[in-house]
Formats: structure tokens, C-alpha cells, sequence
């Protein structure tokens, strides 16, 4: 998508920099770099597989046990590891959320550089589009769509991105828009520049912290409909996700004596979402100083 | 040897489907209207009027960042329009421009060396240490040294002059032919200003080129200026010689122009035209000569018909659109319009 500018690089890491700078911004880092840790390490760190039935020294199955020394989080009904489920469940929270936020950078900041640089029937097209995408509810397109296909980790992600990468093209649009009118652009031109290089190499520099914030709500968003669509049953049963967790409970109507089973995966959910959103927040801040301090 | 030949620029006042209803359909704003002029090759052309008057808009036009409604350009006997025709790429290595705001036309995102080397890379140079020496060869030669110590700065880090040498860089890198400074130094402290005029003025010695130098401030076009044009809504209505149009002005407006220009010494008082009102409505032209609704001169003739440029006092350089310039009053303005 970028040049091997070096550039592009550069200003990557000194938005880590930025964010890392905000307390706000160095506690969602944190956290997130945690999360990402456990996702990766899940075999190690886990004491149990996920889906494996414990039994007790009698033989007999460990049904809703709460939390215990060896089981840190209790049991579910057909006696599986709470603490465990929610480890491996850091899994698909972030392969889900971060593809879709790749996915919905990649598809939005294009379409809103293309569409705004060159305007016209281009930008004209692309935008009626956009409104197309803007009209279709969210939520329902995804759990049809999963109806459809088949219920697999790709499809989240394919369903999510085709949905999502509408705002992000309108905002990257809109930026790209006050940035084509910017005399370096000329100055491109007139030193032979093409079309593709002055969008690429010119104004896509300039957009990259406002693409960044679109890449961290977009994963926090990514994250919180993957949890709804476990919970409301439609995700890969294979899986076990937070949102698939906290299904089962639900399902299996055992949540109102069973905290220790809904609790976790849900706390879970709401630390990585609001790190991200903390994350997204504190750069924010940094790229618009009229956030600060209200 | 530059020469732009019968320039036009139209804007129509309204655009696309709602042209179709709308009551301005057909109107245009002439923003350049038949405007010609020559340059020499190592010679500077001033191009001097108030806002909105088209300056800016001719500059443009000549880099092809807007598309002329017809006229063309001859560069060393070369047509532009063909030149673009063939190759757009090839076009820019002949004819390159500095812009009025330094800030605004470097991208904050690269640093120097990306800046200067772009333009190289564009063109099809693909040699490193090509275009490193020619990367700094340029900022020396631009006064930017020592040259390796702003290869890896960013645009943030240099002050306004500085950056404003860095695109007067990036337009010469090229070694172009024809070279438009859209008021390159309107933007800059008063203390580095002449600093750019000096530069400028060196190059287009040194590389043998022409030089369009547009601006609104008659006081430092006296010293680059080999001639001058001054623009009025569109038209040049004066160009000649500089010591000529400065000092024995044939049209009232270049008149007015230059009285405008401030003495700094309160007990000089001077004679002139001073003009009233503002700039006419550019969408429905006065009749005849377009200055005279605020010509202190004007005449019938002078509402009637537009006059045509004539020979100042049978000068054949220099030459002035006005049907008056023989009747006109005695300029004699004291020293001091030329610091």
C-alpha cells in the first residue's frame, strides 16, 4: 500500500512514541502488549486444553465447580477449565481484530485516497458506494452471511471488513480532500510526479496518523461485535472465543449461580477493548491537541 | 529566449449540470486575457499587479497546473503545448516554479534529501551517487551549507528562508530553462528577503535562464528586474524596461502603482494619481478600457473603446494600453520610489 519510504516507518514509530508518552496511552499499551502475549503463549500459559473435560480424584466430572487452587476460575457444566477457556480465547479476539482492522485500513484508506484525490466521477462512484455500505445494518449482514457460508474465523473477518471500511474511506476522503489542495502537491506535479506517486508518496504520509487512529478503533470495534457474535451463538464452535463463553453460560442457564463461568471471559472483553480504545484515544490527543485537557 | 504568445485563462462562473439552469451560464471571469510577452534567456520579467488581477493565475497557467483556454509558450523556439503533447515529464525539465509559501509546498513528511532527489527520480535518474552529488551541488549552490548537514533534516527544523532556498533547490535541480517565481519572498522576514532577491538574481546569471518574477511589491522589482509587466484584470497594461516603465509611466494605473509605493521620509510629498474604488466586477468587464471606472483621466473614448498597447514617448520597448499616455499630466515623482 505505502512506499519503502522509510518515511512511513519513521512515523509509525513515533506515534508509538506519542502514544507511549500520555499515561493513558502507556496503560492501554501495556495492557494490549499483555493480551497479546497471552494470545501468543495460550499453550504454555494455559493448564488445561480448552474443551477437555476435568474429572475429579473419584472419577467423577467436574460440573460448575467454583474457583479453586486448581482451577483458578472454577468450572463450566461439562466441566472444563474457566481460566483456561479465557487464555485460549485471547486467540481469536485479537487474530479477528487485528485482521479486520488490517483488512478495513487497507480497503478504506485507498478508497478515500483514490476518491478524493482524483474527485470526478471517481470520487462520485466511490462514494454513492460507500453509501450503499452505509446502509447495510451491521450486525444482521454478518450473522446472514455466517448463515450462509459456513461458520469459520474467515468469514467474521471477510463479513466485518466489507461492512467496516466504509467510515474510515469517508474520513481519509475528507482529510485527502483539504490535503490535494496543499501547494507540495503542485510542487509534485510540476516536478513530473504521476497521479499514483503524488497519492502514494505525497499525501499518503500525511494521512497516516489519522489512518492509525482509524486502525485502533477499528480493532476495538472488531473486537466487540466478534464477542457479540460468539455470544449471540453464530460464531466457529471449534473456537472457543470470550463472547462463545459466555454463550455456553448463557445457554446452558446456569449464569445466575455460575459467576465465576461469565465474569471473567466478560471482564476480558471490556480490559482489551478499552486499552485499544486508550490507546486510540491518547494518539488522538497527540495528532489534535484540542483534545487535551477538557 | 522565452516567449508566451496570446495567453487566455477563462474560469466560467458556473460549472457541470447546474450550468444548465443557471442564469450566469456562458459567463466566464478572464482571468488571463491575451497576455504576451518575451523573455531573454539570462533576463528577469516582472510581473506586477494587486490581487486578483491574474499574476498568479498566468504563472499557473504556464506550468500547466491549469489548463490555458488557448495561447501557447515558445521556450527557446520549442512550443510548450507540443512539448506536453509528447511527453509532460519532459515538459517540466524546461519550465519549473517557486511557490509564494514555503511552508505550504514542502510536504512535512520528507526530509531534504527525499525533497531534492524526488524531482530527479520522477525525471528517471536512478543513480545513487548521481544524485547525491547533484543533490548537493544544489544546496550549495542555493546557500544551504554545509550541504551534507541538511540532507537528513526535516522541513520543521529549517526556518523560512532556509526552506524557501530549499524549493528555489528543488525548482533549479532540474536545470531548467524558464523559471516562475510566484512571490517567492512575500512570506519572509523583511531580514532575509533581499537574501533570496540576491540568490535569484545569481542564478539566473550563472545557469543562463529566464525568469518570471511575479509579485504585487513595486519596491523590489527595481532591483531584479530587467523589464516589467504591469497586469490589470487580465491584460498587461504596461511593459518595458524598468528604469522606463518607473520612471517615465505611460498608463495611469502604473501611475497609481507606483505612487502607492511608501517613502520612508515624511517631507517628501508627491504628485500622481492616486485611484479610488476597488477592483471592477471581473464577471461583466466595464466597457472600453477596462480601468476607467477608476481612472481619474478617463474620457468618452476611453468607455468606448479598449485601447490597444502604443509606443511610450517612441520607445519601441516600451509600450502602455492607453489612449492618454501623450495628454497625460507630467510624472514627476521625486526620489524615492525606487529604494
Amino acid at each position: 500500500m505505502f512506499t519503502n519510504d522509510g518515511g512511513m516507518v519513521t512515523v509509525f514509530l513515533n506515534s508509538l512514541k506519542m502514544v507511549s508518552g500520555s499515561k493513558l496511552g502507556l496503560a492501554g499499551l501495556v495492557v494490549f502488549i499483555v493480551c497479546l502475549g497471552v494470545a501468543v503463549f495460550a499453550p504454555v500459559l494455559a493448564p488445561y486444553q480448552p474443551l477437555e473435560k476435568n474429572y475429579d480424584a473419584a472419577g467423577k466430572l467436574m460440573k460448575l465447580h467454583p474457583p479453586s487452587v486448581q482451577h483458578p476460575l472454577g468450572t463450566t457444566l461439562l466441566g472444563r477449565d474457566v481460566f483456561s477457556q479465557v487464555i485460549w480465547g485471547a486467540r481469536p479476539a485479537l487474530i479477528i481484530g487485528l485482521s479486520t482492522a488490517a483488512g478495513v485500513i487497507l480497503i478504506g484508506v485507498n478508497i478515500g485516497l483514490i476518491s478524493g484525490y482524483y474527485g470526478g466521477w471517481i470520487d462520485n462512484l466511490l462514494m454513492r458506494i460507500t453509501d450503499i455500505f452505509m446502509g447495510v445494518p451491521f450486525l444482521p449482514f454478518i450473522i446472514v452471511m455466517l448463515s450462509l457460508t459456513g461458520r469459520s474465523m474467515v468469514t467474521v473477518i471477510f463479513a466485518m471488513v466489507i461492512i467496516m471500511w466504509r467510515s474510515t474511506a469517508r474520513v481519509i476522503r475528507s482529510q485527502v480532500l483539504t490535503l490535494r489542495e496543499r501547494p507540495f502537491v503542485d510542487a509534485a506535479r510540476i516536478s513530473g510526479a504521476s497521479g499514483l506517486k503524488i497519492i502514494y508518496v505525497e499525501i499518503a504520509p500525511n494521512i497516516l496518523p489519522i489512518a492509525l487512529v482509524n486502525v485502533a478503533f477499528a480493532l476495538a470495534w472488531a473486537i466487540i461485535t466478534e464477542a457479540s457474535i460468539g455470544f449471540l451463538g453464530f460464531s466457529d464452535p471449534d473456537v472457543m472465543s470470550w463472547g462463545t463463553i459466555i454463550y455456553r453460560s448463557f445457554a446452558s442457564q446456569m449464569s445466575y449461580k455460575a459467576w465465576w463461568w461469565v465474569v471473567p471471559p466478560g471482564a476480558a472483553i471490556m480490559v482489551l477493548v478499552t486499552a485499544v480504545y486508550f490507546i486510540g484515544r491518547a494518539y488522538e490527543e497527540m495528532i489534535n491537541p484540542r483534545l487535551q485537557k477538557i | 529566449m522565452i516567449d508566451v504568445i496570446d495567453l487566455k485563462k477563462y474560469f466560467p462562473v458556473v460549472s457541470g449540470i447546474r450550468s444548465l439552469f443557471s442564469r450566469s451560464r456562458g459567463k466566464v471571469v478572464k482571468a488571463v486575457d491575451s497576455v504576451s510577452f518575451q523573455i531573454e534567456t539570462g533576463q528577469v520579467l516582472g510581473l506586477v499587479g494587486e490581487s486578483g488581477c491574474g499574476k498568479s493565475t498566468t504563472g499557473r497557467v504556464l506550468l500547466d497546473l491549469e489548463q490555458p483556454t488557448s495561447g501557447d509558450i515558445l521556450i527557446n523556439g520549442e512550443s510548450g503545448r507540443a512539448l506536453k503533447k509528447k511527453n509532460r515529464k519532459t515538459y517540466y525539465r524546461r519550465i519549473q516554479m517557486i511557490f509564494q509559501d514555503p511552508y505550504g509546498s514542502i510536504n512535512p513528511q520528507h526530509n531534504v534529501a527525499s525533497i531534492l532527489s524526488r524531482p530527479l527520480m520522477y525525471q528517471g535518474i536512478r543513480d545513487k551517487t548521481i544524485i547525491r552529488d547533484k543533490m548537493l551541488e544544489t544546496l550549495d549552490r542555493v546557500g544551504l551549507s554545509p550541504p551534507e548537514a541538511f540532507l537528513e533534516k526535516y522541513p520543521h527544523l529549517l526556518s523560512g528562508g532556509q526552506r524557501q532556498r530549499l524549493c528555489i533547490g528543488r525548482a533549479i535541480i532540474l536545470e531548467p530553462e524558464f523559471l516562475v517565481a510566484d512571490e517567492p519572498i512575500s512570506m519572509l522576514d523583511v531580514s532575509i528577503k533581499s537574501g533570496i532577491i540576491i540568490l535569484l538574481k545569481r542564478l539566473v546569471r550563472e545557469q543562463n535562464l529566464s525568469l518570471l518574477y511575479i509579485t504585487h511589491d513595486l519596491a523590489t522589482v527595481g532591483h531584479l528586474c530587467d523589464k516589467i509587466a504591469i497586469m490589470y484584470m487580465g491584460r498587461i497594461v504596461e511593459i518595458g524596461p524598468t528604469d522606463d516603465v518607473l520612471d517615465r509611466p505611460g498608463h495611469p494605473y502604473t501611475r497609481a502603482l507606483i505612487s502607492s509605493i511608501p517613502i520612508p521620509d515624511p517631507s517628501i510629498t508627491r504628485s500622481g494619481a492616486p485611484i479610488s474604488g476597488a477592483i471592477s466586477d471581473p464577471v461583466n468587464l466595464p466597457s472600453g478600457c477596462r480601468f476607467h471606472p477608476r481612472c481619474p483621466y478617463a474620457e468618452n473614448l476611453c468607455r468606448q473603446r479598449e485601447p490597444v498597447s502604443a509606443a511610450v514617448k517612441d520607445n519601441p520597448e516600451h509600450g502602455a494600453a492607453c489612449f492618454l499616455t501623450d495628454k497625460l499630466p507630467g510624472f514627476d515623482l521625486t526620489k524615492g520610489h525606487r529604494c
